[in-house]
């Protein structure tokens, strides 16, 4: 395999890797594009290569791997609408529909706390706190009353970015898995003997709870848990 | 009544004198008083009255008996006189009777009091020929009163059987006997399509009737109905009919409306009724209740068909007179919300059988279908009524809306033809309809299928991105807290420099120290040596003092030097210090002592000395 690649792919860099993917994909040739996309990623992360390995993955129906993708593209370029775009198409494109009742509340908020991505929200809530550290020792030096108003807001936008922070950290934990095989047998334990309970299909987004035997004990989005062959799951942050 | 006329009149009476009594104890001013009077007396005279004179008929036999009755009516006949009677020497006068009534009615809020005094006369003509009543006369109220004349016809024989009330029929009764009948008597036996006829059932009788009850009503197939009268008590009257003379009452009338054409039939009405049978003899006193069971006889009507000449377009199906009229329950829609459009077709006839008007397609405006209303009255033998038409429009687009006239036909059965009447046009605007979404069927996009968004372009560089969170940015965390910190420090160290004065003058001693030394030293640079040891003393013991909080005047060096080993100086430092301060004395007052060592090095020792103490 590896001497296969070797042969085929010329390029050393990340941008002619990624160049490469792309005239690959272009010419319907998703596979190899595959191939150049993930070798440009071992050497650096970039939500476009992300984004085009998401979508080589889609073309070749793989829409566990290709959520993958998109769900990192996303964890770097969270305002990047090509990338919620194709997510939630291969999303509505999965075999399992799954309807979760989506209250216009939640999804506000939801959209509040994704916009900016877990470094810019990171970086801002430090910026903020310094800020209001600033504010808060002319306080108390000088005694500035009229900076208090200045300081509530510096504070509130530290803890926007702060809950930012926390919302994409939560989600960039590990316990966030794809089914990538088409279908996917669940059972009651982790092991065959046990009996089948579920049929999952590729492009399922799960919740790995635990890990025995080489098996997951998944929660489906429904809430539904169900033991899965370990190597029918890749996690999403790995 | 009568009674209730009479009392109402004292009532009013007594009112009205209370008022003038009133007026009159108020003003006793005789100008005023006797002004009211006459004011009171027009009041009671100023009425007119009715006066007139009737006879019962024109045409009698002679030696028969008729009725002349000389009937006065008008506000005021409380005390009437008799009227004076012409020469009536053709006649005998059998007889005189008076009748009166009164009739009150309120009209506008307003008591209007009507009386009739009726005298009646009974009066047999003596020969034969054309006799003639002259003019009855009435003086009242300052005025004449005069009737008419009237003319009678006097023939030889009799002209009519003896009164019917007074002689019931002898012949046990039976239903087909003619002396009691239903009768259906139409107000026409020809009518158009649609064209109001009126049909009344009369009960025609010769017994005293103590019950009524419907067996069958006719079902008047063809026809929409509606009832005109139903009186619930029977309101007889007299009425020869076949040279009988029968009680009439009426029992029931209907409007009909074909809504066929061609001979259509009204069934006939079935009744029974309840009779007091006549007495037999003498001695059945009380006469039995017999039930007879009567029908009328059908009727046939011709309906003929609306001239299909000139018909109308829009005719509407109404037949009589009619008016039309059309409104908007608003002028101005918002938001896409219904406007009513209400056309109210309303006159007299077959207003239930109006369909709704064609109201032309207006572009950008949907009509829905009507909500309608009728309401209909009957008055007297009339159907009125209003119909009502109430379109939701809808505009799909902002703008102003115009709704052209609207024209009905209908028929009008008294000129045979159609007639055509219309609205007015109507207008109003429409605002905001933007907020309901209207799809437009026609240029839109067609949405053939969908695919995932395309790949990112090539780059020419691509930056590494991190996904993770960048570890130096706690460095400004730390800082943060540092910030706050030396700020809360510096904070405490000025509030206490404010309020302990030990504390100030500690902190300022290094301070003052270094300036009086800078003083010390220009002494020296000048080479003035008795003031460089006064000010080298006078610093040494200010920066003790300052240091320790101590007042250096008032204490020997003796002390001193116990105060500061009791702060912890050590012995050494202080013996050495203190070696200082006598030698500088020393060398102030005696400055050219040569026991001294070097100002420069005593300087160095000085600062050396205080460094660590």
């Amino acid at each position: 395999m590896n001497l296969f690649f070797i042969i085929l792919i010329s390029a050393q860099n990340p941008v002619e890797l990624y160049n490469q993917g792309n005239s690959y994909y272009n010419s319907k040739d998703y596979q190899s594009a595959i191939t150049c996309y993930e070798q440009a990623l071992e050497l650096g992360l970039n939500k476009d290569i992300y984004y085009n390995l998401g979508n080589a993955y889609f073309k070749l129906n793989k829409i566990g791997r290709a959520i993958i993708q998109y769900q990192r593209a996303r964890l770097i370029a969270p305002r990047d609408n090509d990338i919620i775009d194709n997510l939630n198409f291969a999303r509505n494109y999965r075999a399992d529909k799954i309807t979760i009742l989506e209250n216009p509340i939640g999804r506000l908020l939801s959209q509040t706390f994704h916009y900016f991505s877990i470094t810019e929200s990171y970086l801002w809530a430090a910026i903020f706190f310094l800020v209001s550290a600033i504010l808060i020792s002319l306080d108390i030096i000088y005694q500035i009353r009229n900076l208090r108003f200045g300081l509530i807001f510096t504070l509130l936008t530290f803890l926007y970015f702060l809950i930012t922070f926390m919302v994409w950290n939560s989600e960039k934990s590990d316990i966030y898995g794809v089914i990538t095989q088409s279908e996917v047998r669940a059972y009651s334990g982790p092991g065959e003997e046990y009996k089948e309970i579920l049929i999952i299909h590729d492009g399922a987004e799960v919740k790995i709870r635990d890990e025995r035997n080489g098996y997951y004990l998944t929660q489906l989005p429904g809430g539904i848990g169900a033991w899965v062959k370990s190597t029918t799951i890749k996690k999403v942050f790995q | 009544m009568k009674r209730i006329g009479n009392f109402l009149k004292k009532v009013n009476r007594q009112w009205f004198y209370g008022i003038a009594d009133g007026i009159v104890k108020r003003h006793r001013n005789p100008v005023i008083m006797s002004l009211f009077f006459l004011l009171f007396l027009s009041s009671l005279f100023s009425a007119e009255l009715n006066f007139s004179a009737s006879v019962d008929r024109t045409i009698v036999g002679l030696g028969e008996t008729f009725t002349l009755n000389v009937s006065v009516s008008g506000e005021n006949t409380g005390n009437i006189p008799s009227p004076k009677l012409p020469d009536l020497l053709d006649f005998n006068i059998y007889g005189r009777s008076t009748s009166q009534s009164t009739n009150i009615s309120i009209i506008n809020g307003k008591m209007v009091q009507q009386g009739t005094v009726n005298f009646i006369y009974t009066l047999s003509p003596k020969i034969i020929g054309k006799l003639t009543i002259g003019p009855c006369k009435m003086d009242y109220g300052g005025k004449t009163y005069e009737t008419q004349t009237i003319e009678i016809e006097v023939v030889k024989g009799v002209t009519q059987a003896p009164p019917a009330q007074t002689q019931p029929p002898v012949a046990p009764p039976s239903a087909g006997d003619g002396n009691l009948l239903v009768l259906a008597v139409p107000s026409r036996t020809e009518a158009f399509w649609g064209e109001q006829i009126n049909v009344s059932f009369y009960l025609y009788t010769r017994y005293s009737i103590t019950n009524v009850e419907f067996v069958k009503l006719p079902s008047f197939s063809g026809f929409w109905v509606e009832t005109l009268n139903e009186p619930r008590q029977l309101n007889y009257q007299t009425k020869v009919y076949n040279g009988k003379q029968y009680y009439v009452a009426l029992i029931k009338s209907v409007a009909l409306f074909p809504v066929t054409s061609g001979v259509l039939k009204v069934e006939p009405m079935e009744l029974n009724v309840d009779i007091e049978r006549p007495p037999r003899d003498f001695f059945d006193f009380f006469g039995i209740n017999q039930r007879l069971k009567i029908e009328s006889k059908p009727i046939t009507i011709n309906v003929s068909v609306l001239p299909v000449e000139n018909k109308p377009e829009d005719f509407s199906g109404g037949v009589g007179k009619f008016g039309i009229t059309a409104a908007l329950d608003r002028d101005s829609a918002v938001g896409g919300a219904p406007i009513n459009l209400i056309i109210r077709v309303s006159g007299t006839g077959n207003i239930r059988l109006i369909e709704k008007p064609k109201i032309p397609t207006i572009p950008n405006l949907k009509i829905l279908e009507p909500e309608t209303k009728e309401d209909i009255q009957t008055t007297g033998n009339t159907i009125k009524g209003t119909k009502e038409f109430r379109f939701p429009v809808i505009a799909q687009a902002d703008g102003e809306y115009y709704i052209p006239e609207i024209k009905i036909a209908y028929f009008d059965p008294l000129k045979k033809k159609y007639e055509t009447i219309q609205t007015t046009g109507l207008k109003f605007t429409a605002s905001g309809t933007s907020a309901i979404a209207v799809v437009t069927e026609q240029g839109g996009i067609k949405v053939l299928g969908t695919d995932i968004r395309h790949i990112k372009s090539d780059a020419r560089s691509l930056s590494v991105q991190k996904n993770d969170t960048p570890k130096w940015a706690l460095i400004l965390y730390v800082i943060s807290f540092l910030i706050i910190g030396i700020s809360l420090i510096y904070q405490r160290h000025q509030s206490r420099l404010l309020v302990d004065h030990a504390y100030a003058r500690r902190i300022r001693s290094g301070r003052f120290f270094q300036k009086r030394m800078k003083q010390v030293e220009e002494f020296l640079k000048k080479d003035d040596k008795k003031n460089f040891y006064s000010s080298l003393n006078k610093a040494i013991l200010g920066y003790i003092g300052d240091r320790y909080n101590l007042s250096i005047g008032v204490l020997t060096k003796e002390q001193l030097k116990d105060e500061l080993s009791n702060r912890g100086a050590s012995k050494e430092l202080l013996d050495q210090l203190f070696q200082v301060i006598e030698d500088c004395d020393h060398a102030s007052y005696a400055p050219q002592l040569v026991g001294c060592a070097e100002p420069g090095e005593v300087l160095k020792k000085v600062k050396e000395l205080i460094t660590n103490l």
